[in-house]
């Protein structure tokens, strides 16, 4: 299994220096990979009395492409990773541009994870259809393919006309990976037939345990050939690591690793948003972390120790 | 004079080895700035005899905003430079959103050049629509500002619409410094009402310096208090490499400083050089011939 951490990207700040030592100390205690939230705009809540989503515009989201050129910089072999891009409010051509040029510059590095999100007003913000996401994503997703794939494109979609034109550079591999979060069941069916993996949003359970057993039955259902998690279809679940010390930590990899996780992502991040998120009903379960106490760990060398303590838990593994 | 180089983004390759040497050499050389071109996507021309744009699809270009945040890593004081980012083709908040990452990371070293670009076929690629990119063009520099300078917006516009959101974080000076490129009427009477600088796109000689002189005229009629190029309004040409040797690019230095150039910018690319180490080479000559500017 696969150890990595997740950049905290609202509570890190903005000082370039601390973000550089949280980069460069992640790869040096050894994890995997760097995984990056994403959010364009943030909603205000003055005309938005009954606002429930999990962030608001006092979280700041660092951008997870001209980060990723950032970290390419400053490392050698950790993986970069967007869990996830909020794929169908941005355009598709840029998206691919963007994530090659990355790729180049950090010699076939990304792992892109891909989203439709649930917020409207960042769709609004950025003049793409909130309602149409869930098939916008999936045509995006064939075009980004072909757009790495190939020197030039011709895609006739419903939402991209590319006319015989291509990006270049292109990526290392002509290809990127390109996985997709989400606990719903349309999400997971979409995600079976095309994705090259999962992020879960969820802690270790009966429920959770259905769930995946779920997704192996859609990978079957699918008929690609692939019959469980593994290096055709991965699995990344994020541990949220609140108080628990590293005996839980320790304890919620083991539960991972026994259900098929190929990877894992250490979040150091507040609780507070995944639980927002979990009440607005976006299928995210966390109902093990009821009991646990909420750290709100802020600037980066407070991040830097948590991920030091997790690196100690998980040595062996790194 | 702040002296720069144009980062051989079509020439330069795809080794990141070689794109780090490029841009830690132009560093350490004293370089003030480096600017970077754009274009998204390539035309075909199987299907496009006709064609006549100054590049196709075999041109690679290296994306800026993420080459911004890759050379922000690498240097301490350089200026990173769009000139210039195709805004119309793209989506004004996010632009603003990257724009601002790319402030924040390299401590307020961006300055975003912007125009209109020339190719449909981008703009088709990209949903946006050729047509209306001159209008477009000055509503989003608005916006941007905007969106750099407040925590949040309302901005209902004939392009976009934002109801009470912003980016977070926004630049630490809660601006980007937005100069323009373009050489027509509608362009220069656009940038000198709405500009920070300008990026003129000739070489030395009577026309351009008819040219410069129009552009002041302008300048005054918009009443904004700019009478000349300086700190309010910047100019900054492109300096031709092509296979002149150093004493002439040196020489057309000269005649810029002399028309009110407060930057200009070498372009090594279209001379055959390929490879970083080619243009490292011959920024080193540039470096050796304008000794007392850098």
């Amino acid at each position: 299994m696969r150890i990595g951490v997740v950049f905290p990207t609202y509570t890190i700040g903005n000082d370039p220096g601390g973000v550089r030592d949280y980069i460069e100390t992640a790869e040096a205690l050894g994890f995997k990979h760097i995984l990056t939230f994403d959010h364009v705009l943030g909603a205000g809540l003055g005309t938005r009395p009954d606002w429930a989503g999990p962030y608001d515009y006092t979280n700041a989201f660092h951008e997870p492409m001209v980060l990723f050129g950032f970290m390419a910089a400053l490392t050698r072999t950790i993986e970069l990773v967007t869990g996830v891009l909020i794929l169908p409010q941005r355009q598709t051509a840029l998206v691919a541009k963007q994530a090659a040029e990355v790729d180049v510059l950090s010699n076939g590095r990304l792992r892109l994870g891909l989203g439709v999100g649930w917020n409207p007003v960042e769709y609004e913000g950025l003049g793409q259809d909130f309602h149409k996401r869930g098939r916008r994503v999936e045509e995006q997703i064939a075009l980004l393919r072909a757009l790495w794939a190939d020197d030039l494109v011709t895609f006739r979609g419903e939402f991209d006309t590319v006319i015989d034109a291509g990006i270049n550079p292109l990526p290392v591999n002509r290809h990127i990976p390109l996985w997709i979060g989400g606990n719903a069941a349309a999400a997971l069916k979409r995600m079976a037939r095309i994705a090259d993996g999962w992020f879960p949003i969820m802690t270790p359970g009966d429920e959770s345990a259905a769930i995946i057993t779920r997704v192996r039955q859609y990978l079957l259902d699918a008929d690609r050939g692939i019959s469980d998690f593994g290096p055709q279809f991965g699995m990344d679940p994020m541990l949220q690591s609140g108080n628990n010390g590293p005996q839980e930590w320790g304890a919620e990899v083991e539960w991972w690793k026994r259900h098929g996780a190929t990877h894992l992502s250490f979040n150091t991040m507040s609780l507070d948003a995944i639980q927002r998120a979990a009440r607005m009903g976006l299928g995210i379960m966390v109902d093990t972390l009821a009991n646990t106490k909420n750290i709100n760990r802020q600037g980066p060398k407070e991040h830097i120790a948590a991920i030091t303590q997790f690196a100690d838990v998980v040595k062996g593994q790194l | 004079m702040r002296v720069g180089v144009i980062f051989p983004t079509i020439s330069i390759g795809n080794d990141p080895g070689g794109i780090r040497d490029y841009i830690q050499t132009s560093e350490a050389l004293g370089f003030k700035h480096i600017l970077v071109f754009d274009h998204v996507m390539g035309a075909g021309t199987a299907t496009r005899p006709n064609w006549r744009g100054p590049y196709n699809h075999t041109n690679g270009f290296h994306e800026p905003m993420v080459l911004f945040g890759f050379i922000a890593a690498l240097t301490k004081k350089i200026e990173m430079a769009t000139g210039v980012l195709i805004l119309p083709q793209r989506q004004t908040a996010l632009v603003a959103k990257q724009a601002a990452e790319v402030d924040v990371l390299s401590k307020g070293r961006l300055r975003l050049g912007v125009g209109i670009g020339w190719n449909d076929v981008e703009y088709e690629c990209l949903g946006e629509d050729f047509h209306k990119r001159g209008r477009r063009v000055e509503e989003q520099a608005a916006l941007m500002r905007a969106l750099w300078a407040k925590e949040l917006v309302t901005f209902e516009g004939e392009f976009d619409t934002i109801i009470d959101a912003g980016i977070n974080p926004r630049p630490g000076r809660k601006t980007i410094p937005l100069w323009f490129g373009g050489n027509e009427d509608a362009a220069l009477r656009r940038m000198a009402r709405i500009g920070d600088g300008w990026f003129p796109l000739f070489g030395m000689g009577d026309k351009g310096a008819e040219r410069i002189e129009r552009m002041k005229g302008y300048l005054r009629e918009t009443n904004r208090g700019i009478t000349g190029y300086g700190p309010y309004f910047g100019m900054d040409p492109m300096l031709q490499g092509g296979d002149r040797s150093p004493q002439e690019w040196a020489k057309e230095a000269e005649w810029w400083k002399g028309h009110g150039a407060t930057h200009i910018s070498l372009n090594t690319m279209t001379s055959g050089r390929h490879g970083a180490k080619a243009h490292i080479e011959a920024i080193k000559q540039f470096a050796d011939v304008m000794a007392d500017a850098l």
